[in-house]
């Protein structure tokens, strides 16, 4: 502990410094902050400006009352989060308390100009004749500081992709830290990443706009190969393959710079790259079964072309093949069409193909603003979105209508994506009966709906208006969520069953009556019971009223021969 | 026989000492009290280089030496004691009126005597980062200097715009 002389002004003060009572008030704060204890005093500490107080000492004092100031703020922010108190280290306050001590060490480290050993330790000289003595305060040095400052900016996940320039600092100093926080180097040498990332967006890893950056990111990645200071977890990697931008950019740039880390990543990514491979033959091979089903559902009868079967079929792969994300490549497509069609036909149809789901879902909008209205079909689409937490997903940003169609198609995108069943409403009840030849379009589907069986007929029906099976497939393949995925082909089947079998529209439709054959013959059987029914009560009536006649007459004659008697 | 005789000097001398402290204490308490009455003649043109006061010069020396050496001083001494002796010692040190010795500095007119009230908590605070004890003897402290409102007054001058004096 140190004595306390000499004190100012002392007698005779000759030569005395200025007496800085702000200054020294601000050490002071620093201290208290350091022995307050956990609970209700700090918050009394931070309503009173403590914050303001360790920051400014931060900004303002010496080297040792920095990293003192940045363990007490790390001390309070602790307290903050262990206590709970109601200042959550995301709260806007304490991120700009933490933005403003990292600032104040980094000016801090910029003015003493201490890079380069990391094991240095801080020393002290300071030249201030009120202060003779050491004032080095044991346990309290650079690393830990920022240590503490680093646990508190990842905790608090204050580091936002704006914070670029407080992550590379960050990150700078932390990779020179020795030890063995491994949790904490891995959260910190994200951090360096995204900060690189960012850079490399902004064309900074050039060389040449910046060139400290592709120092930054060696020391990150040396830290990433260094075996006394972090091995790699597979956690890590994963997330490293989420930034697989930056990563390659140091596997580019820094190849021959650790071998052996190299080698690791190469060794990982083979692996991965490999389990992408097998899910791949496997889609492909689950596309290939569903091309096969199709064609073996859809055999046609003699004399009938079904091409035009097939070429629905093919429009949904096409769409299917056409989103991006799915492991099924356009190649795969052709390759599958190619064994049973020609690809020269295959190519002439395609150009039209690929904004099918667009078009018609433009087409939907469309119609049901004509049957709604506009402000109405919103209205209707908001409440069910609401309803079922949809929320619209804006996807095709090079739409060329105008802006509230553009809204509608997008709410109606998004409806398809996260609520099947809406859709299938939007699709069987609202757009097809409002076709454009609504005849046509109607008696197939609800034919088809109406059918009690998936048969060969109603898939010819149904392949008609390829933009309706490739709807239904589309969102099979899609629909996500209670449902399990479609795997095989006996998922397939009852998939299709149940959209088409669970819908809810009936119709009455004569050639739907008449083509199906067994709901003809039922309706003819009960035709037929009740007109046998009506011809049994009618025969019954009749002779019922011939014996009432019979009787009549009979009585009739008895009396007719009661009156001859008596005359 | 030895028992009892041996107990006897110990009371003799536990009284002692506790007479010994007890005028201590009163010393101490005495010296504050008279700190405390001759602080608002402490002023700039008393104590400072051109017009100093060779009586009020006096009254800052007996101040320096009786209360702020000998504070600092006796923490030293009662920060590697017991836990019980350092509450007692604080409590001594409220009693005697120090920390409202220290209100008053703070508020001082006279900006020095506000550092030499910052300067003092600083250096009392500041040992024993790694000494539980101490460390504990500050907790102590510093739950009185919030008592006293001693650390929001700390913080606002910490804050304040005012640079030097």
């Amino acid at each position: 502990m140190r004595t306390i002389e000499p004190f100012y002004p002392g007698p005779k003060s000759e030569g005395a410094p200025l007496v800085n009572a702000k200054d020294e008030a601000l050490r002071t704060v620093v201290n208290i902050v350091y022995y307050t204890r956990a609970g209700t005093l700090v918050n009394r500490l931070i309503k009173d400006g403590a914050r303001d107080a360790v920051c400014s000492a931060a900004r303002r004092g010496n080297e040792k009352e920095i990293f003192l100031a940045l363990e007490s703020a790390s001390r309070l922010n602790f307290q903050v989060q262990k206590e709970g108190t109601g200042l959550a280290l995301k709260d806007q306050e304490n991120i700009m308390f933490m933005v403003s001590l990292c600032n104040a060490t980094e000016n801090f480290c910029s003015h003493y100009n201490c890079v380069g050993d990391p094991n240095d330790r801080l020393d002290i000289n300071i030249d201030d004749n009120t202060v003779e003595e050491d004032l080095s305060c044991e346990g309290v040095d650079k690393e830990t500081c920022i240590e503490r400052a680093a646990q508190n900016l990842a905790k608090a996940q204050l580091l936002s992709d704006e914070d670029d320039q407080m992550k590379t600092f960050i990150v700078n100093e932390w990779y020179r830290v020795p030890g063995n926080r491994d949790d904490w180097k891995l959260n910190i040498v994200m951090l360096g990443l995204s900060a690189a990332h960012i850079r490399a967006d902004n064309g900074e890893l050039t060389g040449e706009q910046d060139p400290n950056s592709p120092l930054k990111l060696m020391k990150v990645f040396d830290l990433l190969g260094r075996d006394d200071c972090c091995k790699i977890s597979d956690d890590m990697l994963d997330h490293l393959y989420d930034r697989k931008d930056v990563v390659r950019y140091i596997v580019d740039t820094l190849y021959d710079h650790n071998p052996n880390f190299l080698y690791e990543l190469k060794e990982k990514e083979v692996e991965r790259r490999r389990k992408e491979d097998e899910l791949i033959e496997e889609q492909k091979s689950f596309a290939a079964e569903i091309v096969d089903l199709f064609f073996e559902r859809s055999k046609p009868k003699d004399g009938e072309d079904y091409s035009y079967i097939y070429e629905g079929f093919v429009k949904c792969l096409w769409a299917l093949a056409d989103k991006p994300g799915s492991s099924l490549l356009i190649s795969d497509v052709m390759d599958m069409l190619e064994k049973n069609h020609d690809k020269d036909e295959l190519t002439k149809n395609f150009p039209d193909i690929i904004k099918a789901e667009r078009q018609i879902v433009e087409y939907m909008v469309l119609t049901l603003q004509k049957d709604f209205g506009v402000v109405e079909f919103s209205e209707k689409l908001r409440e069910l979105q609401n309803n079922k937490a949809c929320p619209p997903i804006a996807i095709y940003q090079d739409h060329d209508a105008t802006h509230d169609t553009q809204v509608l198609v997008d709410q109606l995108l998004a409806i398809k994506k996260k609520n099947f069943e809406l859709f299938r409403y939007a699709v069987f009840n609202v757009l097809l009966p409002q076709s454009r030849s609504p005849d046509e379009t109607f008696g197939i589907i609800s034919y088809a709906l109406s059918c009690r069986e998936w048969n060969d007929s109603c898939l010819h029906k149904l392949a008609e208006r390829n933009d309706v099976m490739h709807m239904i497939i589309f969102d099979l393949f899609k629909r996500d969520g209670k449902n399990p995925p479609i795997t095989t082909k006996e998922r397939l089947k009852e998939e299709l069953d149940q959209v088409l079998y669970g819908a809810s529209v009936t119709t009455f439709d004569p050639r739907a009556v008449i083509k199906n054959v067994k709901y003809f013959i039922f309706i003819i059987l009960i035709v037929a019971l009740i007109l046998m029914y009506k011809s049994w009560q009618n025969q019954k009536r009749l002779e019922e009223e011939k014996k009432m006649r019979e009787a009549e007459e009979a009585r009739k004659k008895e009396k007719k021969a009661k009156r001859k008697k008596r005359q | 026989m030895r028992v009892v005789l041996l107990s006897f000097v110990a009371a003799l001398l536990s009284s002692h000492c506790s007479i010994i402290l007890g005028i201590e204490d009163r010393d101490y308490s005495d010296a504050i009290s008279t700190a405390i009455a001759n602080l608002p003649k402490m002023t700039y043109s008393a104590l400072s280089k051109d017009g100093h006061d060779p009586e009020i010069q006096a009254q800052f020396n007996d101040m320096i030496n009786g209360v702020i050496k000998r504070t600092g001083d006796d923490w030293t001494m009662y920060g590697k004691l017991s836990l019980d002796l350092q509450k007692e010692r604080i409590k001594l040190m409220e009693d005697a009126g120090f920390f409202n010795f220290i209100s008053l500095l703070l508020n001082h007119d006279y900006r020095p005597m506000k550092w030499n009230a910052s300067f003092l908590i600083h250096v009392m605070l500041l040992g024993g980062v790694d000494d539980e004890k101490i460390a504990e003897f500050n907790r102590l402290l510093v739950d009185v200097l919030f008592d006293k409102g001693i650390v929001t007054r700390l913080i606002k001058l910490s804050l304040s715009e005012d640079e030097n004096d």
